[in-house]
């Protein structure tokens, strides 16, 4: 992939219709965010006093307070944390894998719902195998992230509905989207112009080799079907406390590696995160399809907000893998990279 | 028979203006969220898509616009949980 400009304010690459710079080297989307205000940050934003509200109205009225969906990143395990110890609520973590988990990840799991003492359930299936291998064999450009984003929230308000549990926490931050009544960090913010290529990618997938294949037939359609099926199905809210904590990254990173012997994944991308293996490919796919990625959306959304630097942003954000990874990974799904 | 007008009280309020869809939305409904049954939430927001918005969507997810005012650039909206 050749160099492209980028934006000087934040990172974002020039990709039109929905990326672009201006005469100044600065993008369309900085240039929005300086005429609107933030909607977590400043005097009008979301109080933890608010959150904490909505968590006392909630206690105690089923067997678990909320449901944690717990990956074993920072970001959750901090969550789940909190919620037990900062909010003290009764949480039932969560997690799913969908056999591209990292033995990094479930361990830093394991230890977190040990250390807390908090109930745990455990989900694994290969069902989402055969649509991951599809986009790659099809060539197309849908983000597996979206996809896989559909799906586990589909399961995570089932399991809500199935223990009558009223409140979903998750470990999102402010950089990533959000949107009542689920905040999805990958799918949901599809009207905003750096998402639209590739929110439009994953619909025209669905439409083209979803929809019709009798294993998915009742596969949601949208992020929208999940949230519609949801509130027929059971009331639940979705939010994370990180949207409302006065503590920063670092800070509740050494917390949970003191109280949890939580621990950065041997590898990761970006740096000093947590995610799947099919991650790796998923940002392959979209820097060679988009020339960037939904990471560079979230950083940038960041860097906006001042809660990281550029050159922290650029520096996460370097590639750190190559194409022998991807195709381990691969293998999996029936797939190799020329 | 003389009708007399009730003073409506407001337990809370909040100034979205400035603040776009959906983000206007989803604070109004954090807010409400954290409120209790029959109490009322003020709010002032933006003339434009949140006015023509707001309302029809905050009747949908089950709470009641009681009032709405045209303030200048502005509307104010009172909505009972």
């Amino acid at each position: 992939m050749k160099d492209k400009k980028i934006c000087k304010k934040c990172i974002l690459p020039e990709a039109k219709p929905g990326i672009w710079l201006n005469d100044e080297g600065v993008c369309n989307i900085c240039i929005t965010h300086e005429k609107e205000k933030n909607f977590l940050g400043g005097e009008k934003g979301a109080l933890e006093t608010d959150f904490i509200k909505i968590l006392e109205k909630n206690k105690g009225k089923g067997e678990y307070d909320c449901l944690v969906m717990c990956s074993g990143g920072k970001d959750s395990t901090s969550a789940l944390y909190y919620i037990k110890e900062r909010y003290k609520l009764n949480p039932l973590a969560f997690t799913f894998d969908h056999g591209f988990e990292t033995s990094d990840a479930l361990e830093n799991v394991h230890k977190a719902v040990d250390k807390l003492g908090v109930d745990f359930l455990f989900f694994k299936s290969s069902f989402m195998k055969d649509m991951f291998a599809k986009i790659l064999k099809t060539g197309s450009r849908a983000v597996i992230c979206h996809l896989c984003s559909i799906w586990y929230m589909d399961l995570t308000y089932k399991i809500a509905a199935k223990y009558n549990i009223p409140i979903i926490i998750a470990g999102w931050t402010k950089g990533q989207s959000v949107k009542q009544p689920v905040m999805s960090k990958c799918a949901c913010k599809s009207d905003a112009p750096e998402y639209a290529s590739m929110a439009q990618a994953t619909k025209d997938f669905i439409e083209e080799h979803v929809k019709n294949d009798p294993k998915y037939k009742n596969f949601p359609k949208s992020m929208e079907e999940v949230l519609k099926k949801a509130k027929k199905r059971h009331k639940s809210m979705v939010v994370s406390p990180h949207w409302f904590l006065p503590i920063d990254a670092d800070t509740y990173v050494e917390t949970i590696k003191k109280e949890l012997d939580w621990k950065y994944p041997k590898l990761s991308y970006p740096a000093k995160t947590t995610n799947c293996e099919l991650n790796f490919i998923s940002v392959y796919n979209s820097k060679k399809h988009y020339g960037y990625t939904h990471y560079d959306l979230e950083m940038s959304r960041l860097i906006r907000e001042g809660i990281v630097s550029r050159e922290e942003a650029l520096r996460d954000l370097e590639i750190n893998f190559d194409k022998d990874l991807l195709n381990v990974i691969a293998k999996k799904l029936g797939y190799k990279f020329e | 028979m003389q009708e007399f007008k009730k003073n409506i009280n407001i337990d809370e309020r909040i100034d979205l203006t400035g603040i776009p869809c959906p983000n206007n939305f989803t604070r109004a409904l954090f807010k409400l969220e954290a409120m209790d049954d029959g109490e009322i939430l003020e709010i002032v927001i933006d003339d434009g898509k949140p006015i023509k918005k707001m309302p029809a969507r905050l009747e949908e997810e089950g709470y009641k616009v009681i009032k709405k005012e045209k303030n200048v650039k502005s509307w104010i909206l009172q909505i009972k949980k």
